[in-house]
């Protein structure tokens, strides 16, 4: 017997009337880590997400959560699994606290330990004062958040977020993430849908997906060394250089001009360690300045986006 | 001018969900041709008992002449006036017409002579029906024996089974209550699967561990418990401020009343279970009530309908029942057990309504 993953996704594919939302998808999570389901809008994300939680049934292959096969054995799962769907999925005319208590004695919480689960809640996600108010009085931040509070009300081993940062600020964004990396480290398993890229970095491991496919899955490191090709080095030179002379230095895979030719390069190389260190002995260059050049997920996607085109 | 591009997005939007359009065009088409069906030209007529005390060519000739002008038809020939009276009461006939003793040797001696009328005055519209049957017979047949026997006056008068006490109001209460029990809840709870679907709580609701029956029993239970108190405040207030005698008690008139509720709320939900928004709720449920304001005894008496309609349609309508069963308790004042036929069909067309529901809510958001 194989390994056993909080989320094992085979050969998924869902075909709508007139459209093949996902093409043939594998999907494997690990148990504790925040796992990352990118791209952009209509990427088949939200698709995915939904035949993960058995809400949608696939047109072919298997996803099975917990060991129990979706959406046959939703029932038997959903107990460990909290789902933050896109649009809040409030009951926006009732308050917090009655959202909370709904939930909770639906998902089978009862007396002092429901009342102590919708406390918790409460103060976790820091809705305390908004405690009695109604959802559809919230802001949308302040929503988000009950959203979250109301999906871990039962104590779930697994959250799914389908785009649970979509139109918050870039504060608020942070506090989230903070709050998942908080959850992770308690040894709950987190798989995140998302369209900011740089979002991503905070994942353990990410997967890219474009037009219902996965086109790349690793950590964000691994992501971008796939998409660059290598590390990147920025180097400035103080007298112009041709392409020639870089590559003289060895391991290197590419040279990319910044602004005026033969002055800045950002240079793809096998191993970043090893090519400064051999840029220090190339006495035919007069480096001014070198050091591995940071690559945004961002860029790193674009890249791959541009290259499976 | 902003009109005209207002116009376009409307149309546009009207005629975009197959469904509407279907609603718009197939429905009036379909009502209209129910309509004809049920009350054109092979309608059916009152049915109406007649006691012939007389028994002299003359009244035989009258009976003779009633089957060609009114709207009722002889059901039962009674023996005496009691007998008349006691059909009404069994509810087999909606009213009585009665020829008296000497009726053809008055006309004949060219003295004026009269009938009686016995109407069940339950129903409003049947007793005008059958009043106007009897004057029109009355007059063809003053027309007939004008040669023979000159003019002679033929006076009807009319007398009234549980009445003359029925006042228009009281006569008009089962038809307030109809509306209130069974559109009103209906509507309302048309929209409450719809409503979670369209504002996505449904996604979230799905997820957790609840079954299709406790989404639907848990709904109805809800709507029930909101709906009874207004319709036990509805009932008081009625029979408290607009003097309404209720002959049965006010118990079994509550516990009817419920079924008709919870009826109602049952098939509410089936809508709410297939339609795919609020506004497709809505209409469907108005839509279909059309045929329960046409064929279920509202506005005019079921046995008008065409019998093939009657069968098809009529019988269907929870509105029928509960009409029926309504008059029965408050006018005439009849127990509930006694009301096997209604409280049957209203109970089975709660479970299947409510079974039906639950088979075909779906579990999914696709």
């Amino acid at each position: 017997m194989g390994r056993e993953f909080v989320i094992e996704v085979r050969g998924l594919v869902k075909r709508f009337a007139d459209v093949v939302a996902v093409k043939g998808v594998d999907i494997l999570v690990e148990e504790g880590e925040i796992y990352g389901l990118l791209g952009p809008n209509g990427a088949g994300k939200t698709t995915t997400i939904r035949m993960i939680c058995g809400l949608i049934r696939p047109t072919r292959g298997t996803v099975r959560v917990f060991g129990y096969r979706m959406p046959e054995e939703r029932i038997k799962a959903s107990r460990l699994i909290g789902y933050v769907t896109q649009h809040t999925s409030l009951y926006e005319d009732l308050t917090v606290y009655e959202n909370l208590m709904f939930y909770a004695s639906v998902y089978g919480l009862r007396g002092s330990e429901k009342r102590r689960a919708v406390e918790e809640a409460l103060d976790r996600f820091l809705l305390r004062e908004f405690k009695d108010k109604m959802v559809g009085k919230l802001s949308g931040g302040t929503v988000k958040r009950v959203s979250l509070a109301v999906s871990m009300v039962h104590n779930p081993k697994l959250l799914i977020l389908d785009e649970p940062t979509a139109g918050v600020d870039p504060k608020l964004r942070r506090v989230f993430w903070d709050m998942f990396r908080d959850l992770s480290r308690e040894g709950l398993t987190l798989l995140v849908t998302t369209h900011y890229m740089d979002e991503a970095e905070n994942c353990d491991r990410i997967s890219l997906m474009l037009g219902g496919r996965i086109v790349v899955t690793g950590t964000p490191d691994e992501v971008k060394r796939m998409a660059m090709g290598g590390d990147v080095v920025e180097v400035t030179f103080r007298k112009p250089v041709v392409e020639e002379d870089v590559r003289r230095v060895g391991g290197v895979k590419s040279v990319e001009w910044v602004g005026d030719r033969g002055m800045r390069a950002r240079v793809v190389v096998e191993d970043a360690e090893e090519f400064l260190a051999n840029l220090l002995k190339a006495d035919w260059l007069e480096v001014a300045v070198a050091a591995k050049a940071d690559v945004s997920l961002e860029e790193a996607f674009l890249r791959i986006e541009g290259a499976v085109r | 001018m902003n009109i005209l591009p207002m116009v376009r997005k409307e149309v546009r939007q009207l005629l975009r969900d197959p469904r509407t359009l279907v609603m718009l065009v197939l429905m009036p088409l379909l009502i209209a041709v129910m309509f004809g069906l049920g009350y054109g030209s092979g309608r059916g007529k009152l049915p109406i008992a007649v006691a012939n005390l007389d028994k002299g060519p003359l009244s035989w000739r009258a009976l003779d002449i009633l089957e060609d002008v009114g709207e009722v038809e002889v059901k039962y020939n009674a023996w005496s006036v009691e007998e008349a009276v006691d059909m009404i009461r069994d509810g087999k006939v909606y009213g009585a017409i009665i020829i008296p003793e000497g009726f053809t040797d008055s006309l004949v001696m060219g003295e004026s002579a009269y009938i009686i009328v016995v109407v069940d005055q339950t129903n409003p519209h049947t007793s005008v029906i059958v009043c106007e049957a009897a004057k029109s017979m009355a007059y063809a047949l003053q027309v007939s024996i004008s040669e023979e026997y000159g003019f002679p006056a033929i006076t009807v008068s009319y007398q009234t089974v549980y009445g003359p006490t029925v006042t228009t109001m009281e006569g008009f209460t089962p038809i307030t209550m109809t509306l209130l029990l069974h559109l009103v809840p209906m509507t309302l709870i048309s929209m409450s699967i719809c409503k979670e679907r369209e504002t996505g709580t449904y996604e979230r609701l799905i997820m957790a561990p609840i079954s299709r029956w406790e989404i639907i029993g848990g709904k109805l239970v809800a709507y029930f418990l909101v709906t009874v108190v207004d319709m036990v405040v509805t009932l008081l207030f009625l029979v408290t401020f607009f003097d309404i005698q209720v002959r049965g008690s006010m118990i079994d008139l509550s516990v009817f009343s419920a079924l008709m509720l919870i009826c109602s709320l049952s098939m509410g939900m089936f809508l709410s279970v297939i339609s795919k928004n609020q506004l497709q709720a809505v209409t469907t449920s108005i839509f279909l009530f059309i045929p329960s304001l046409l064929f279920g005894g509202i506005i005019s008496a079921v046995e008008f309908i065409s019998p093939g309609v009657r069968t098809v349609l009529t019988y269907g309508l929870p509105v029928y029942y509960f009409m029926k069963g309504f008059r029965m308790i408050m006018i005439r004042g009849v127990h509930i057990t006694q009301l096997v036929t209604e409280c049957e069909a209203l109970g089975l067309m709660t479970v299947a309504y409510f079974l039906i529901s639950i088979l075909m809510l779906r579990m999914r958001v696709d």
